[in-house]
């Protein structure tokens, strides 16, 4: 099942119109499956169509099942291929992007955006998001690892809660948020804080509500690691969401499966880390690190990944390293010492 | 060096943090750091100041060698147009600005650091792109069907 240039041009008035009688349709073939969560604080209950994409992106979530509300954010999800309908058309204006075409709409409160050949709506008016994929292996496993993201980030933000890219680990009393750019060790260290009395809040992307006291809200359990690091955790090994990688895709990992229970919803945020791989001492310590440095590691690649940025965003981010203290997080050879140093760190914080 | 004032481009953000300028450019992934006295040429910049009136205010709250600091801020003014962070325009209301000197009292040079390292991200993603009328903003070869 494929998206079409031609349906763009079969734009129906209201964008909801092109997404909610397809996904009704849709949920009546293949049958309904509701699941709710809390997430960060915010209450949202997504509604499948059939099973296929609940396990394709539910898993991530697993760790925020909470009871039925009534209230807050719904999100309809289905996919073409297991419900057998059509594809909702493309909304928005085109943009050209280097791995193929991407439409972003926003008017009147809706958003929609449509990447990777997968289709997020948000109408903010009805508390009502709408997210397709052609398929549930269509979505990359990178994306299965962290779903949702632009819906939550848009839903998220107009009530002050800013999604950052970092990873974050601690305990109901506190902890602290990993920040910088891919590859700098923010999943291993994340993950390497499992086996030392830390819990896990996410490794790539995150929550924090700025106001009125800084907290880390957990997003997702999962986790990336290329295959050489994933050796290096072998309690990990059975909880890996996708076995048969192509060659450069990274292990996605379900610490809630692998660990239940180790996943945290969130805590008070107490220090921003940027990791460093430093490598010629087993040992890894935490070194005071100016503000304007957290935040140039912390916002650039935060802004640059959301779509769009709030256009406060930065000065949040801004004012967020200047009431946490930061440091930089030289990571030594040894995975153990690593969570020990960042136990010292919170411990001090106390 | 002229009076004229400059606008800060609408793909720019900024925020500045304990006298450090962080500057990031939404249309090509590319970020800055700006320090020294940068930091506080900029915030005059952006608030709609002249070069020859920041010069001027400037000169008034440093001793320095004569010219020295028309120099500095002409090169930083040259490197913030070229990397097309700033236009020439006229703010609607622009300040006189003021500079209170800090720690010797001496002039420090206003350094720029450019940093390229996250545009692999931007070039996949142009959702970023804005313009005056707000997001989204297509990159003209896409609008056209390209």
């Amino acid at each position: 099942m494929s998206v079409t240039a031609a349906d763009a041009r079969s734009l129906p008035e209201h964008p909801r119109l092109a997404v909610e009688a397809l996904f009704e349709a849709a949920a009546e073939r293949a049958g309904r499956v509701e699941r709710s969560y809390a997430v960060a604080g915010q209450s949202v209950t997504c509604r499948f169509a059939g099973e296929e994409m609940l396990l394709r992106v539910g898993r991530a979530f697993d760790h925020l099942r909470a009871p039925a509300t009534g209230a807050g954010l719904t999100i309809n999800i289905w996919d073409s291929e297991s419900t057998g309908g059509a594809a909702p058309p493309l909304l928005g204006e085109q943009l050209s992007t280097e791995d193929g075409p991407m439409y972003y709409y926003e008017r009147n409160g809706v958003k929609a955006l449509n990447r990777w050949r997968s289709l997020s709506v948000l109408d903010e008016e009805s508390a009502q998001a709408w997210f397709w994929a052609p398929a549930p292996d269509a979505i990359p496993s990178w994306e299965a690892a962290a779903p949702l993201r632009a819906i939550l980030h848009w839903w998220l933000g107009r009530r002050g809660i800013l999604q950052l890219h970092g990873g974050a680990v601690g305990t109901p009393d506190g902890g602290v948020l990993l920040v910088g750019r891919g590859g700098s060790g923010k999943s291993t260290t994340s993950l390497a804080c499992l086996t030392a009395g830390l819990r896990y809040a996410g490794d790539d992307y995150v929550a924090v509500a700025p106001h009125p006291q800084p907290w880390v809200h957990s997003l997702y359990s999962s986790g990336k690691l290329e295959d050489h690091q994933l050796a290096r955790f072998p309690g990990l090994g059975g909880a890996v969401g996708n076995p048969e990688r192509g060659a450069g895709e990274k292990a996605v990992v379900y610490v809630e499966e692998a660990a239940p229970g180790r996943a945290i919803p969130g805590f008070p945020l107490r220090a921003i880390l940027v990791p460093r791989v430093v490598a010629q001492t087993p040992e890894t310590r935490a070194v005071p690190r100016p503000a304007a440095a957290a935040l140039a590691a912390l916002a650039p690649s935060t802004i640059f990944q959301l779509h769009p940025p709030q256009p406060d965003a930065l000065a949040e981010m801004g004012a967020l390293v200047g009431r946490v203290p930061c440091f930089t997080l030289e990571l030594g050879s040894d995975l153990a010492r690593i969570p020990e140093a960042i136990v010292e760190l919170l411990e001090a914080s106390r | 060096m002229g009076g004229e004032g400059f606008l800060v481009s609408p793909q720019v953000m900024h925020e500045t943090v304990d006298g450090e300028t962080i500057i990031i450019d939404l249309s090509s992934g590319t970020y800055y750091s700006l320090r020294g006295s940068a930091p506080a040429i900029w915030d005059a910049l952006a608030r709609g100041a002249g070069s020859a009136a920041i010069v001027t205010a400037l000169e008034d709250a440093y001793d320095a060698e004569p010219g020295s600091i028309e120099a500095s801020v002409a090169g930083l003014v040259r490197q913030l147009e070229s990397e097309r962070l700033i236009a020439p325009g006229t703010a609607p209301a622009a300040p006189i600005p003021t500079f209170e000197p800090g720690g010797d009292g001496t002039f420090e040079e206003p350094q720029l650091e450019k940093y390229e390292d996250l545009q692999d991200i931007i070039l996949l993603d142009p959702v970023h792109r804005v313009d005056d009328a707000g997001w989204p903003h297509a990159a003209p070869a896409a609008a056209d069907g390209a």
